[in-house]
């Protein structure tokens, strides 16, 4: 195969991260004994994300004005709106978890260079992760986001609970990983072949041999589901997410979830589609556990950092629901229905980003002046900092829902598709759990407004920082943008979901 | 030549040994042996499906694939020691069930 430049265009805002990466390295040796300084190392990083978001958001336009054509780089990665849809997100993501979280991890990470440079290359991997179209691809970039995600979750090194989260995690996802590699192996033992859509075709024109498809289906959503923290597989969430320093929750909560239903979209539609009376139930069951596991046991938490883990659990079995919404026997002409599922997913991605990256950016500024993320922490935030309080009180709305925030939007799309492809059932489940979650939300939002008196006000230490303030402030405006004018974005996605139903139909 | 179903035989049960030793033992590096076992599997079965595929000289995917699942296991374990030491040297353990402050 001919390896020229032509071919690389597509991936250079991958390569552009990596680039990133090393040159950070590579300074920080330079450094000498101290190495760099974390500001500096903070501002490359954000200078190579906002680089590589303009590359990805260029290639997007480009793609769906129909300047572009989707391709297969190297028959590995592949360069398509959906593709370009989730390297969007995900570069995003992360770069508002730098502006809004660097300062606070400058503080604590002792190695920053590394840190810094850890940030870029778990970017990259993701965008590799959501674009491959091969096994193999797909299981070096899982590991290379995993592993990254692992060492940042761990880095505070002196500090007890962050190290015992990254080794939570770090074992819970290697599991996770070994299995979803031994899925893989029988996949590609029955097919002989890595590449997802010659797996797609062999299991089409096969039907008899359909049943491998069921060990296979299970293993590899025992890692992928790990990855977007799914029940059964999400035991790690709560305890990484509140030992990990904030903003890498921040990350994990949107972007790498964000990656784990990229990977399962693409692997059930393009690999598995003729198997799909195996995985839509798999997936459904797994759906209305995750939703019901998420929402009761974040009633019974007096952490925020732990209740947003519960509730990311739980709105990953709202999101889970667009993926089993996509088929439907009876739907015939899949790509023409306006709710196909796919694009509940995505939207409900973006705006899910904003929403918690907003909330984990709260969550960072109180963490900072207080020393805490306990509810008692946030006892009379309103009376502190009465527009951070606020800031929170909109991104709880958001994701209970209530009209005119992201989190509705969303919701509209998915729950919609499930009712239009007549799951009515998991609909009903849904509007159920939503209702169950308004509880901790709301309760959130009393302590922060309503606190009595007499209970201790947290003592006050430290302003917040302005970067944190200024992304607290995007996401509200970024929160308020999908749900009161959000046709760009549904435009994108349609784009995006219409792309992927295609391959499959 | 021995036939495909003992590799396929032989790497189930280091599999299971595997998901038992990593689900099983409470010694942060014994999950992690049962880890590696269980990578090891996956590399036995990916070498084996490659020699009784359709066309092993020309398509070497399947090798490629086990090569690549020994450098990622080679990391994965270079990441997961670093975590352990790290915990180590906080609290001279290494036992998980007494790494509890994270309580779920």
């Amino acid at each position: 195969m001919e390896l020229g430049f032509q071919q690389l265009v597509p991936l250079l805002p991958a390569l552009i991260l990596i680039t990133g990466g090393i040159l950070i390295l590579i300074l920080d040796t330079m450094g000498g004994k101290k190495g760099g300084s974390g500001r500096g190392f903070m501002a490359i990083t954000i200078m190579f994300l906002l680089v590589a978001l303009v590359g990805v958001i260029m290639l997007m336009v480009a793609m769906v004005g129909g300047a572009m054509t989707p391709q297969t780089a190297m028959g590995l990665v592949d360069v398509d709106p959906f593709s370009l849809f989730l390297q969007v997100t995900v570069i995003l993501a992360m770069l508002l978890v730098a502006l809004a979280g660097g300062g606070f991890l400058n503080k604590r990470v002792s190695a920053v260079g590394e840190f810094w440079s850890s940030f870029l290359f778990v970017t990259a991997a993701m965008s590799f992760a959501v674009s491959a179209n091969n096994l193999l691809l797909l299981f070096v970039s899982i590991e290379f986001l995993s592993i990254t995600s692992y060492m940042l979750v761990g880095f505070v090194r002196d500090d007890l609970r962050s190290t015992e989260a990254g080794l939570k995690y770090f074992l819970y996802g290697s599991v996770a990983s070994a299995v979803m590699l031994y899925g893989m192996t029988l996949l590609y033992g029955s097919t002989s072949s890595l590449s997802l859509p010659v797996i797609g075709k062999w299991l089409a024109e096969n039907p008899q041999l359909a049943g491998v498809a069921i060990p296979a289906t299970i293993m590899l959503m025992t890692g992928l589901g790990f990855k977007a923290s799914l029940a059964p597989f999400f035991q790690w969430t709560p305890d990484t997410y509140e030992g990990a320093p904030t903003p890498v929750t921040a990350y994990l909560s949107t972007a790498s979830k964000a990656v784990g239903f990229a990977v399962i979209a693409r692997v059930v539609i393009v690999g598995l589609a003729p198997a799909q009376n195996v995985w839509v139930p798999v997936l459904g069951a797994m759906s209305v556990l995750t939703m019901f596991s998420g929402n009761l046991m974040a009633l019974r938490q007096h952490n925020v950092k732990r209740m947003l883990a519960y509730s990311s659990i739980a709105q990953a079995g709202y999101m889970l629901l667009g993926l089993v919404a996509v088929v439907n026997p009876a739907t015939v002409n899949m790509p023409a229905v306006t709710m196909n599922g796919l694009n509940g997913l995505l939207i409900y991605l973006v705006g899910y980003l904003f929403t918690n990256i907003g909330a984990f950016s709260v969550v960072t500024v109180s963490e900072n002046q207080t020393g805490g993320s306990d509810y008692s922490h946030f006892n009379n935030l309103v009376k502190r900092s009465p527009g951070l309080a606020t800031a929170m009180l909109i991104f709880l709305l958001s994701l209970v829902g209530i009209p005119l925030t992201a989190g509705f939007v969303g919701k509209f799309f998915v729950f919609g598709a499930t009712v239009q492809h007549q799951y009515y059932f998991l609909a009903i489940v849904a509007i159920i759990n939503v209702a169950i979650s308004a509880f901790y939300y709301l309760n959130l939002a009393r302590i922060m407004f309503f606190a009595s008196e007499e209970e201790n006000a947290p003592s006050y230490t430290a302003g917040a920082g302005i970067g944190a303030q200024a992304i607290v402030f995007l996401c509200v405006l970024g929160v308020f943008w999908i749900g009161i004018y959000p046709p760009n974005v549904i435009e994108w996605a349609n784009a995006a979901s219409q792309f992927l139903l295609t391959v499959m139909s | 030549m021995v036939p495909l179903d003992w590799y396929l035989i032989l790497s189930a049960f280091l599999f299971s040994a595997g998901l038992y030793a990593a689900l099983g033992r409470r010694n942060a590096i014994a999950v992690l042996m049962g880890i590696e076992l269980m990578l090891n599997a996956a590399n036995i079965n990916l070498v084996a499906f490659w020699r009784f595929s359709v066309d092993p000289a020309n398509d070497t995917s399947g090798q490629a694939f086990a090569l690549f699942v020994i450098a990622v296991a080679a990391a994965e374990v270079a990441v997961g020691l670093a975590l352990v030491i790290s915990i180590y040297r906080n609290r001279r353990t290494v036992n998980l069930d007494e790494l509890d402050i994270l309580k779920g």
